[in-house]
C-alpha cells in the first residue's frame, strides 16, 4: 500500500462527502425554515428575524453555503438549533452507544453468517443446504423496521422477556442486535456460500486432494483463505453501513444513539446536526473502504505485488 | 520399453467396462430423466513406463475417463484395479495412500495453483502431509524438483501469478511428481499454452518419464502432440473407444473411420503436401441419445445398413490393435 493510493483515497473520499453535504445543505434549507419549527406557529416575527439574523439565515443561501464551509476549514460545525451547543459535541456523545450497538449486531452477523454460508457450501444441495439459504435470503429481505417490531411484538409486548426501548442494561440490546445482525449474517452467508463453492470447484483443490490433503487442512488452508478475498469486500460494506444502517433500528427501539439523533435532527430541522451525521456516514465508509484495501493487500498475494510495482 | 504384449510386467491401470452415466434433471414431473453416457464402456490397459493417449472431439468422455482414473469420480459401473487391485472395497486409508501413486496435471495450469501459496510452499505440502524425509531436507528436495522441471530455483517464492503459463505449468509438474507417483493422469496438459511452450511442456513430460518411472494417460485433442508422445492410442466416440492400436499402426493406417476423419484433420506444415481430406459432417450426436447400432453411424461416410443396428464389437485386427467397425478389414487391405 503505497502513499499516493491512500492520498488519492482520501481525496476522492473528501470530494465525496463534499457532494453529499452541498447536496443536503441545499435540500434541507429549500424545504422548510429551521427557526419556524423550532418557535413553533405562534412565535413573534421579531422574534423569528432576530433569531434568523442570528444563525445567518436571513442571507441569501450561497452566501451561507460559503459561510458554512468556511466554518468547516477551521474546525467550526456550526450549534444546535435546539440547546446551542457545537454540534460536534452533541454528535460525539452519542458515537458510543451507536457503536456499541453496531460493532455488537455486525460481529452477530458476522460470526453466524460466515460459517453457515461455509457449511452451506460444503454441503451443497442438500436439504441443509436449502434450508440454510432459505433462511439467509428470509433474513436479508426482512426490512429492519418490520422484524424490529415483530420482535417487540413478540418478546416485549406478548412473552414480556425483553424491554422495548431504552437502552439501560445488555438485555435492552438484545433485539436490536438480532434486528441488525439478522440482515447482516443473510447477506454473509450467501457471500461466504458462493464464494466458497468457487473455490471448491477449482483445480488446485482437487490437486490437494489427490497429493492426499486431509479434508480439514483442505478446507481450512487451501479453501477458506481464497475464499476470504470476495467475503472482505461484502464485510467491508457492512463496516462502512454501520451508522447509516443504524437509524431504522435505533428509532425502532429508541436507542440514544447517532442514527435516532439524525431522525429527530432532520424533523426538527437541526441543519448544523443532520449535515456533522453526514460527515460522519461518510467518514465510516472511507474508512471502511481503506480498511477492506489494506485488509486485501493483506490477504491477497496478487493485489500485494501490483502495489509494491507501483512504487517502481 | 512398451509393456504392451501379453506376458510384460502387471499392468499400471486397468479399466474394466467402466460406465458413468449422469442424470440429466427432468423436464416435466412427467417426463423421464435423461441420461447423459459420458462414458459408456470403456477397457484398457496402461502398462509401467507407457504413454497412452486417449484422443477424441470435446464432449466424448475423455476428461471424465481421466476422472475416474484417479477416482475423483466414482464409475456408475465397471472397475478400475491399480496396480492389480481393484478401487472397490478398499479401505478408505488405503486408498487415500494409493492417491498419492496416482497425480493429475490439469489443462489451466493458474487455476491449479493456489494463488495464495508460494511455489514452493504448494511443491513441499505432500512432503509436510505425509510426513516424507526429514523436514530440513525438504526445501532442498523442492530445489531438486524445480531443477528437474526446469525451473530457476528463484521462482520458489513467488507467486502463481507471477510466472508464465508455461512456468506454472511446470509447477504443477512439480508439484505432482513430489509424491513419487506412478500414474500420472494429464488432462489436456498444453491445449491452454503457446505453441512454442508447448513443445517445451511435452518435451519435459518425455523426458521425466525414464527419470521418475512414471506411466502417463495423456487426454488431449491434438493429435500432433500425442503422436509426438504416446506410445499407444486409443480413440474415444461418445464414451467408448473405436480403436486402440501403436502410435505406429494407428497413425501409419488408420481403420475406424472415425479415426480416418480425425487423422485427416491434422494441419501439415507442408503448402505442397497432398491432402486426402475426409471431413466429418455436422456435430457428434448428443450424448444423452446414443444412436442405435453403431455409434458413428449417423457421421460415417460408409454406414451400411447392419451399422445402424448391430453394435461393433471392438475386435483385434492384425498385430496390436482392436477396432470396433464391421468393415475393418475392408480398410486394412
Amino acid at each position: 500500500m503505497n502513499l499516493r493510493f491512500v492520498v488519492t483515497k482520501i481525496f476522492r473520499a473528501l470530494v465525496t462527502i463534499m457532494i453529499v453535504l452541498s447536496f443536503v445543505f441545499i435540500a434541507l434549507r429549500v424545504s422548510g425554515d429551521p427557526i419556524e419549527i423550532l418557535l413553533g406557529d405562534e412565535a413573534d416575527t421579531d422574534v423569528i428575524e432576530y433569531y434568523r439574523a442570528k444563525y445567518g439565515l436571513d442571507r441569501p443561501i450561497h452566501e451561507q453555503y460559503f459561510l458554512y464551509f468556511k466554518g468547516l476549514m477551521d474546525g467550526d460545525f456550526g450549534i444546535s438549533f435546539k440547546d446551542e451547543r457545537d454540534a460536534v459535541d452533541v454528535v460525539v456523545e452519542r458515537i458510543p452507544r451507536t457503536l456499541q450497538l453496531g460493532i455488537t449486531s455486525f460481529l452477530f452477523g458476522l460470526l453466524l453468517g460466515i460459517p453457515l454460508g461455509i457449511f452451506a457450501a460444503l454441503n451443497r444441495n442438500s436439504a441443509l443446504d436449502r434450508f440454510t439459504m432459505g433462511f439467509a435470503v428470509l433474513g436479508y429481505s426482512i426490512p429492519n423496521f418490520f422484524l424490529g417490531i415483530v420482535l417487540i411484538l413478540i418478546f416485549a409486548m406478548w412473552l414480556r422477556f425483553l424491554p422495548s426501548s431504552g437502552s439501560g442494561t445488555w438485555y435492552h440490546m438484545i433485539m436490536p442486535v438480532v434486528t441488525l445482525g439478522t440482515a447482516g449474517a443473510g447477506s454473509l452467508a450467501r457471500f461466504a456460500r458462493s464464494s466458497m463453492l468457487e473455490v471448491l470447484n477449482k483445480s488446485y483443490m482437487r490437486a490437494a486432494a489427490a497429493k492426499g490433503v486431509p479434508r480439514l487442512r483442505r478446507i481450512n488452508w487451501h479453501a477458506l483463505p481464497n475464499a476470504a478475498i470476495p467475503i472482505v469486500t461484502v464485510i467491508g460494506f457492512r463496516l462502512g453501513d454501520l451508522v447509516a444502517g443504524s437509524v431504522v433500528t435505533e428509532t425502532v427501539f429508541a436507542w440514544p444513539g447517532v442514527g435516532r439523533l439524525l431522525v429527530t435532527s432532520v424533523g426538527a430541522r437541526d441543519l448544523a446536526i443532520v449535515q456533522t451525521i453526514l460527515i460522519l456516514v461518510a467518514l465510516t465508509m472511507v474508512i471502511a473502504n481503506l480498511l477492506v484495501d489494506l485488509i486485501y493487500g493483506w490477504i491477497d498475494p496478487r493485489i500485494r505485488v501490483s502495489s509494491t510495482m507501483e512504487k517502481d | 520399453m512398451t509393456g504392451r504384449t501379453a506376458p510384460g510386467p502387471e499392468p499400471v491401470l486397468e479399466v474394466r467396462d467402466l460406465v458413468r452415466h449422469f442424470r440429466l434433471r427432468r423436464k416435466s414431473v412427467f417426463g423421464k430423466p435423461g441420461v447423459i453416457r459420458a462414458v459408456d464402456g470403456l477397457s484398457f490397459d496402461l502398462q509401467p513406463g507407457e504413454t497412452l493417449g486417449l484422443v477424441g472431439e470435446s464432449g466424448c468422455g475423455k476428461s471424465t475417463a481421466g476422472r475416474l482414473a484417479l477416482g475423483i469420480d466414482a464409475p456408475t459401473s465397471g472397475d478400475i484395479l491399480f496396480e492389480g487391485r481393484s478401487q472397490k472395497a478398499l479401505p478408505i486409508r488405503e486408498w487415500r495412500r494409493r492417491r498419492c501413486d496416482m497425480q493429475m496435471i490439469f489443462q489451466d495450469p493458474y487455476g491449479a495453483l493456489n494463488p495464495r501459496i508460494a511455489v514452493a510452499d504448494q511443491i513441499r505440502e505432500p512432503l509436510d502431509i505425509h510426513d516424507i524425509g526429514a523436514s530440513d531436507r525438504r526445501d532442498s528436495e523442492v530445489d531438486e524438483m524445480l531443477d528437474a522441471v526446469g525451473l530457476p530455483r528463484p521462482v520458489r517464492d513467488s507467486y502463481p501469478h507471477e510466472l508464465s503459463g508455461g512456468q506454472q505449468q511446470r509447477v504443477v509438474i512439480a508439484r505432482a511428481l513430489m509424491l513419487r507417483p506412478k500414474l500420472i493422469v494429464c488432462d489436456e496438459p498444453v491445449s491452454a499454452l503457446d505453441v512454442s511452450v508447448q513443445a517445451q511442456v511435452v518435451n519435459l513430460l518425455d523426458s521425466l518419464q525414464d527419470r521418475f518411472g512414471l506411466s502417463y494417460l495423456f487426454i488431449s485433442h491434438d493429435l500432433g502432440i500425442v503422436r509426438h508422445i504416446c506410445e499407444r492410442v486409443a480413440v474415444m466416440y461418445l464414451g467408448k473407444i473405436v480403436e486402440m492400436a501403436d502410435r505406429r499402426t494407428l497413425f501409419g493406417q488408420p481403420l475406424h473411420p472415425y479415426t480416418q476423419a480425425l487423422l485427416s484433420a491434422i494441419l501439415i506444415p507442408d503448402p505442397d503436401a497432398e491432402r486426402n481430406r475426409f471431413i466429418l459432417q455436422g456435430d457428434p450426436p448428443s450424448p444423452v441419445n446414443i444412436p442405435s447400432g453403431c455409434r458413428f453411424h449417423t457421421r460415417c461416410p460408409s454406414a451400411e445398413a447392419t451399422c445402424r443396428e448391430t453394435e461393433p464389437e471392438l475386435r483385434p485386427i492384425g498385430e496390436g490393435r482392436t477396432v470396433a467397425c464391421h468393415f475393418a478389414e475392408r480398410w486394412a487391405t
